[in-house]
């Protein structure tokens, strides 16, 4: 492979690892960037306009108090961005600080706890766990309400060591006490974040090796600066942008990056993303596409603009319910996206995707248009070019001499050389690209 | 957790062939083949029917835009689907939250006969329609009675007690449900007629705001520390 083919090459699987995939306009303005300038871009999406997606937004009349409303309006959000990794880190974040609406019951806190994630997806840690330690959402989720001055609700001091930052086995449990007293009075009210100073224990605490009068600040402040936290934070971004199954040495580099920088986000992906190891076979097709990116990445190659409003609950269906992550943990990821029913699900979606057709076709898929934009006609020449559109060509030989002879025989079971009319190619070109999204390599980010 | 995954993409191979196999076969790809627009009956990838709901036509679901000519407020007056909302109105004084948790739960209690009446013969029609057949009440709702569909009043009948020709048609049933949501949404505008009184015209504008994604919950987007009337939050991290 020459060096700009390389080059394209794993700008495709950048953009299917720090965004949701793309359309074949996207990938040429970003081919065009060069991989380095890219990054980039990537990483610095405030320096991208994005008021189209604002204006798309506002044309779908989404009420913000509504669940489901909400949902649509996330799914709008990775569909249209020009600032693919922002929403892909605030998805991120999201599994990282699991909240659920089932308990927090509130969509619109909901809401503003993604925009929280949103607004500090890129930038500082500490900011982000402080913004998070006070998010009406988090305190109700994680019980910090109960948490009073001489009956300390050990919840959220629990999690915040062993889900958000140090992990297991770098805390004690005398360290969970001392924190829940940090954070007690730390409350939440409809008009935001309440500190409640009668309810909050003044009393001096040891933390980490810290002592003093803590509060959640503090409290705050100390994990963020524990090389524990850049190790634990480091393992699951390599494990969410990489590969299911790390390299330590790669991890142990974002790690660096963390702390050199206090705690910023942004070096982090950067040593990611211009990591030799995220350009090498331990990455290629090293994950499987959580449903998120199955679904928004499918819309985006396709360039299907109507989006359904039940998509997020086919995604639900494969397992990523947004808004409504499993427990505390969040999404599991990798091989747990995958089961006999969740397969079922991806497959069906393929299905749905390739066939569904309406009066209005204009949004939805259309196969021979996506071919008549390529001038392309002959059998070969079509699987090939879906192939690369849909899985970078990545299947073995036989596969796509079968794919060629499904595409070249007619619906009498006749050889064809070339699909004769449009209804041929339109009906081939569907079941082409239904099975190509059956292939196992297609589940594969 | 590699052989798991070599196991599962093992499996997706072996999946992937029998499609590929079935998929050149005349017989499967129905709409592909027939080159038509219309999804075969009974399709079982079409969406559940909550789905079908949420997506009128999978593909027209556009809601309507508020009307120009109406204010904010008033669009909220003209909706009483947000009652529930209400509640979270940061600008909501002690009193009126006591008046709000007041009318929210008299309106509970005296609507709750109703809303059992309602599950009952919901249910009942979900089976009917399910099976083809009418299902015995079984609980004291009477819904469905032979001699006065829908009646609240209890009919002790066993299962399956329905004799031949006592049964009522399913769309006595539906009737039933229909003015069962009927009076359910009209208690619907009433409490909200009557929370709406308890708003200022500001505080509905507040929860229009809310609606459109505009009502920013002080703090949340800015977690510096704050000062506080309870008492300003003391230390903690410099803010970067």
């Amino acid at each position: 492979m020459s060096g700009k083919a390389a080059e394209n090459f794993w700008i495709e699987q950048l953009l299917r690892r720090a965004g949701f995939g793309c359309t074949p306009q996207e990938l040429a303005g970003y081919k065009a960037l060069g991989y380095e300038d890219a990054v980039e871009q990537l990483i610095n999406p405030q320096r991208v306009p994005n008021d189209e997606l604002g204006t798309l937004i506002e044309q779908q009349d989404f009420d913000f108090t509504r669940l489901d409303d909400l949902k649509r309006w996330w799914l709008y959000r990775m569909c249209f961005t020009r600032r693919p990794l922002e929403e892909k880190m605030t998805l991120f974040w999201h599994g990282h600080f699991a909240t659920a609406n089932a308990k927090v019951g509130q969509p619109y806190l909901m809401y503003m706890q993604n925009l929280l994630m949103r607004k500090f997806a890129l930038g500082n840690f500490h900011d982000l766990l402080l913004g998070i330690s006070r998010d009406p959402a988090m305190i109700i989720w994680l019980d910090n309400q109960q948490n009073r001055k001489g009956k300390p609700n050990e919840n959220y001091a629990r999690e915040v060591m062993e889900l958000f930052t140090v992990g297991i086995g770098h805390y004690t449990e005398q360290d969970v006490k001392e924190s829940a007293r940090a954070f007690t009075g730390w409350q939440t009210r409809p008009d935001g974040f309440y500190f409640n100073a009668n309810q909050h224990d003044n009393g001096e605490k040891t933390f980490l090796g810290h002592t003093g009068d803590l509060n959640g600040d503090d409290i705050v402040a100390i994990l963020v600066s524990q090389p524990a936290t850049a190790q634990f934070l480091a393992r699951k971004m390599v494990t969410f942008f990489v590969a299911d199954k790390p390299d330590q040495s790669m991890i142990d580099d974002v790690a660096d990056a963390y702390m050199a920088s206090r705690f910023q986000i942004r070096p982090m992906l950067k040593t990611i993303f211009t990591h030799r190891l995220f350009r090498s076979d331990k990455a290629y097709h090293a994950k499987i596409k959580s449903p998120a990116e199955l679904v928004v990445g499918t819309l985006k190659t396709l360039q299907v603009t109507k989006l359904d409003a039940d998509l997020p609950a086919v995604m639900a269906r494969m397992g990523q319910n947004l808004f409504e992550p499993p427990n505390v943990k969040g999404w599991d990821g990798g091989p747990a996206w995958i089961s006999t029913n969740t397969m079922m699900e991806r497959f069906n979606f393929a299905t749905r995707i390739t066939q569904q057709k309406f009066d209005a076709l204009e949004g939805y898929f259309s196969p021979s248009q996506l071919a008549a934009n390529q001038g392309l006609r002959r059998a070969r020449d079509l699987v090939d070019y879906f192939l690369a559109l849909l899985v970078d060509g990545d299947v073995p030989a036989d596969t796509r001499d079968s794919l060629i002879k499904y595409v070249s025989t007619d619906f009498d079971g006749q050889s064809i050389e070339a699909i004769p009319d449009d209804r041929t190619l339109d009906a081939k070109l569907r079941g082409l690209v239904h099975l190509i999204m059956t292939l196992p390599t297609y589940q594969l980010a | 957790m590699a052989m798991k995954l070599n196991r599962i993409l093992g499996w997706l191979w072996a999946s992937a062939a029998v499609l590929a196999v079935a998929s050149s076969s005349p017989h499967l790809l129905p709409a592909a083949r027939a080159g038509s627009g219309s999804q075969p009956a009974g399709n079982i990838f079409a969406p559940t029917p909550p789905e079908s709901a949420a997506s009128p036509a999978y593909a027209t679901k556009k809601r309507a835009p508020e009307p120009a000519a109406m204010s904010p407020a008033q669009a909220m007056m003209e909706d009483s689907s947000y009652a529930d909302q209400v509640r979270a109105l940061p600008t909501l004084a002690p009193e009126q939250r006591k008046q709000l948790d007041k009318l929210i739960q008299d309106e509970r209690k005296e609507a709750q006969p109703l809303a059992e009446e309602l599950r009952a013969v919901r249910d009942q029609l979900r089976v009917a329609r399910q099976t083809g057949k009418l299902p015995a009440p079984n609980d004291a709702t009477g819904a469905g009675s032979p001699d006065e569909p829908g009646s609240s009043r209890a009919r002790p009948l066993p299962a399956g007690a329905w004799l031949p020709g006592q049964a009522p048609a399913i769309s006595v049933l539906e009737a039933r449900a229909q003015a069962l949501e009927q009076q359910m949404s009209q208690r619907k505008q009433s409490l909200w007629a009557q929370m709406r009184s308890v708003l200022s015209v500001d505080q509905l504008r507040d929860l229009y705001q809310m609606r459109k994604g505009m009502l920013i919950i002080p703090g949340v987007l800015d977690p510096r520390p704050m000062p506080h009337e309870d008492g300003p939050l003391s230390g903690g991290a410099d803010s970067r």
